[in-house]
């Protein structure tokens, strides 16, 4: 801790206005010893102190200064906070001390500062910028900015700041290859070079690309302002007239100097003019159809009058002209008008270029002065007025037009008298409804009479009309007069009915009934969709028959295809009772219709008494007839018997086959009545073929 | 105070419209006496006739409220529907909804009614309908706007808003000083 006691300057802010500077003196009196107190009030214009503050110079340690600003800082005092600083040099001290340090720096300048760096670097081990055995790209030691490059070369890492920009690049030259390079061929130590003198410079070029490169942009030009609406221009061409009006001197003399420079004599001077008046004449009556034309034809033509007018007062002993407009721009029109073949060819050119330049000049002065102009709100008053300049100058022309006018002239001032009136009707009609202006002469009156209300306006009927004329605007076409009031009596029916007064039942009834429409307007309108949307989609059901076409690859077209019945998977049950119908034959009557011998010997013995066993063909007819009787009847009865009893192939014992097959042989019936049957029989067959035969003789006989 | 214009009206049934649908006619024409909207400090008041006149004695900037508010008009010409129209909306809304028991006490905090809390829906509840809430036992306890329709809401997961809520009886108390 040192305890030296050092003066020091100790500034302090936020004092209240009523402490003094033996309170300060106590205040700071505990840390050290007060020599100095200045207190400085800030008094805004009305007298209140606006700031406080003080200068003490204190002599304290630094122990104690310290204690003195952690204490003292941010403290109240009366109500205020303080703040306690060093103070910043007496600003007489600091200009001293400035001029002081700037001498001393003349006397030394940079070298001083390269000697410290390479002292420095030295420390650092780097010996006149080298250093032995480094890879390029290490750091010097307690020098960051420096670094080794190649050669072992130590050099300075820039920051590069280009001119008026704040972007700042660090340039780190052991990352580039080729910015040094070692000078093998100067390595003998008298060709020793300072560092100074290598310095390349580049002479600048002064083209432009190079100079874009260093960052030498060139001033923008200011953009030409392009002319926009046509009210705008009718409004410039109403200024531009009375500008040029006034600018008349301005541009004539330029004219007049053409002259003095080209021609002296009187006769030439005339002649150019005239010349020059024709060709304008002529540039302009080409270029009419544009407003510019326009334009330029009403300041050319008017500037060449003036022009004109001018040369003649000059030189008056020719033509005696007065400055007057009218007079001078017709009679000269007469003059020209005489001699136009005259001049040659080359006077005529350079009149053309001389034309060109003035028209060029006028407009230029036009532009100048338009974006002002624009922007004034003209009304109708001042434009009728400038009109009616306009238009005197017009008719001064037109009445003498009759004299001696070419066509173009005349029909240049006709346009412009269109032009004007035109221009002028237009206006009249925007700002005011009211009706055209036909003649300049009623101006004064009409002006009262705009402000009149017109008579079919008045009354109720007459707003509505009002309300119902201005619906359409300014158009002409729309203007209401008096048939187009509404009657009165319609009028008066309407207010009678408004005026009804409802009791209030019938009020709330009336409430209740518009409530309802608009509910019914709010919901059935939702119906109304979902009715619609049921429509739509009965059409969207409908299809097309003759657009179907079967896909086989669609799944719903299945449908169309025509299955083949798979057999069923019957049950065994089922199946099983099927089977036996099948097997079923038809019933047979079981009327027995013969005796059947069951045993062998019965069958035997029974033909043992005949022994002559007759095959007759006669009993054979008989036998295959019993014979399938007999076998169904055993199918019949013994079907089971018949499935189980396999049909063995050899006969057995008992075999039904032994016994009935003999029967088979034997004779069933009695002889003796069998012959006396198929006697009988016979007898009977006899008489009937005798029957039929007799018949059919009788037939043949009966045919012949 | 004043009745409604064409306009106003109009808001006002489309609002309704969505949680009661046709039955606004209910309300309008009433057998047991001529009800009707009145506007008053931008708020919508059902009031019926009789207690109308009475209101009508009473000085605008004296006048708080008077019949049930239905809801109010905001700035931008927009109707909200309070809480104190519940009780004309809950007898005649045609989509409601049932809450679990558990879910009950969250909505009437305030809280969207999540699928898990989900009791019963009416069958085809379109999405963004107006629904009315109900507990399980039946008393309404608010209304709000189906975030789902029905069958969404079969398909969704457990944690997903079914139900946005728009009034619950809860604001009673949280909101008592805005209901008039």
């Amino acid at each position: 801790m040192e305890t030296t006691k050092s003066l020091k300057r100790l500034f302090i802010g936020g004092l209240h206005h009523t402490v003094s500077e033996s309170e300060i003196k106590e205040r700071f009196g505990t840390f050290g010893a007060v020599t100095d107190v200045d207190i400085v009030f800030k008094k805004d214009s009305e007298g209140n102190p606006v700031k406080t503050f003080g200068y003490v110079n204190i002599s304290a340690s630094e122990t104690e200064l310290k204690r003195c600003m952690s204490i003292l800082n941010k403290s109240k005092w009366k109500g205020e906070t303080l703040q306690i600083e060093f103070a910043k040099e007496c600003f007489l001290h600091k200009l001293a001390q400035e001029r002081q340090d700037a001498d001393k720096n003349k006397h030394k300048p940079q070298v001083d500062g390269i000697a410290k760096v390479v002292e420095s670097l030295k420390k650092a081990g780097v010996e006149n910028f080298k250093i032995r055995s480094a890879v390029p790209g290490t750091e010097v030691p307690e020098h960051t900015d420096w670094i080794v490059s190649k050669f072992g070369r130590v050099l300075p890492i820039l920051h590069l700041r280009q001119k008026d920009q704040k972007k700042i690049l660090k340039y780190d030259p052991s990352k580039y290859c080729h910015n040094i390079k070692k000078l093998d061929h100067l390595s003998n130590w008298e060709i020793k070079t300072p560092v100074a003198n290598l310095t390349w410079y580049l002479e600048e070029q002064d083209d432009e690309m190079s100079k874009k490169r260093r960052g030498d942009f060139p001033a923008p030009t200011q953009p030409v302002k392009r002319k926009k609406l046509l009210v705008n221009k009718y409004n410039m061409e109403n200024s531009s007239d009375s500008d040029s009006n006034s600018e008349q001197n301005e541009m004539s003399t330029t004219p007049v100097e053409h002259n003095d420079k080209r021609t002296s004599n009187k006769d030439e001077l005339i002649s150019a003019t005239r010349n020059k008046f024709t060709l304008s004449k002529s540039t302009c009556a080409d270029s009419m159809n544009q407003n510019f034309g326009r334009q330029a034809t009403v300041a050319s033509s008017k500037s060449n009058t003036w022009s004109k007018a001018q040369v003649a007062y000059s030189d008056s002993e020719e033509l005696e002209l007065i400055i007057a407009k009218d007079k001078s721009k017709i009679k000269e029109l007469s003059q020209t008008d005489e001699k136009p073949k005259d001049m040659p060819l080359e006077v005529r050119q350079k009149e053309t270029e001389m034309q060109k330049k003035l028209i060029q000049g006028a407009l230029s002065n036009l532009d100048s002065q338009k974006p002002d102009k624009g922007k004034h709100v003209i009304f109708d008053f001042e434009e009728q007025n400038e009109n009616k300049a306009l238009f005197e100058d017009i008719r001064g022309s037109s009445k003498t037009k009759d004299e001696n006018l070419s066509a173009e002239a005349g029909e240049e001032n006709k346009e412009k008298w269109h032009v004007a009136k035109a221009f002028e009707s237009r206006t009249v009609g925007k700002l005011f409804d009211s009706e055209e202006e036909d003649n300049e002469g009623d101006s004064d009156e009409d002006h009262d009479g705009r402000f009149k209300i017109k008579p079919q306006f008045e009354g109720k009927a007459g707003q509505k009309l009002l309300s119902l004329q201005s619906r359409f605007g300014t158009d002409e076409r729309f203007r209401m007069d008096e048939r187009f009031l509404e009657s009165e009596e319609e009028n008066a029916e309407e207010s009678v009915a408004v005026k009804s007064q409802y009791s209030e039942d019938e009020e709330l009834a009336e409430e209740k009934r518009r409530a309802m429409n608009i509910l019914n307007r709010v919901i059935p309108v939702s119906d109304g969709k979902t009715e619609i949307r049921r429509e739509q989609a009965k059409f969207k059901n409908f299809r097309d028959a003759s657009a179907l076409h079967y896909d086989p690859t669609r799944e719903d077209h299945t449908v169309f295809e025509n299955k083949v019945e798979e057999a069923k998977k019957e049950s065994k049950a089922e199946s099983r009772k099927r089977r036996e119908e099948a097997e079923k034959l038809p019933e047979v009557s079981k009327e027995i219709y013969h005796d059947v011998n069951m045993g062998l010997k019965e069958m035997f013995s029974s033909t043992a008494k005949e022994k002559k066993v007759v095959w007759d063909t006669e009993d054979d007819s008989q036998h295959p007839k019993i014979l399938e009787a007999d076998w169904s009847m055993d199918n019949k009865h013994e079907v089971t018997l018949l499935e189980k009893k396999v049909n063995l192939f050899f006969f057995f014992k008992d075999d039904q086959r032994l016994k009935d097959g003999p029967e088979l042989f034997c004779r069933s019936i009695n002889l003796q009545d069998e012959r006396s049957n198929w006697e009988e029989k016979r007898t009977l067959l006899i008489e009937e073929y005798r029957k039929k035969h007799k018949e059919a003789k009788r037939k043949i006989n009966a045919k012949r | 105070m004043r009745p409604l214009t064409e306009e106003e009206t109009r808001l006002l049934f489309e609002k309704l419209a969505k949680y009661i649908g046709e039955n606004i006619k209910l309300l309008v024409e009433r057998p047991d006496g001529t009800y009707c909207f009145r506007l008053h400090k931008d708020r919508v008041y059902y009031v019926s006739e009789k207690i109308l006149k009475l209101a009508t004695n009473i000085s605008r900037d004296k006048l708080v409220s008077l019949g049930t508010c239905f809801g109010k008009f905001t700035k931008t010409l927009k109707f909200r529907l309070h809480i104190t129209a519940l009780d004309y909306l809950a007898p005649y809304a045609k989509y409601k909804v049932w809450v679990k028991p558990g879910t009950e006490q969250s909505f009437l905090y305030g809280n969207h009614v999540l699928k898990s809390g989900l009791g019963r829906i009416t069958e085809s509840t379109a999405q963004y309908q107006g629904v009315v809430v109900y507990s399980m036992a039946d008393i309404p306890l608010g209304f709000g706007v189906a975030a789902k329709s029905t069958q969404d809401c079969r398909r969704v997961d457990p944690m997903a808003i079914v139900v946005f809520h728009q009034a619950d009886v809860g604001e009673y108390i949280r909101n008592e000083d805005t209901l008039t």
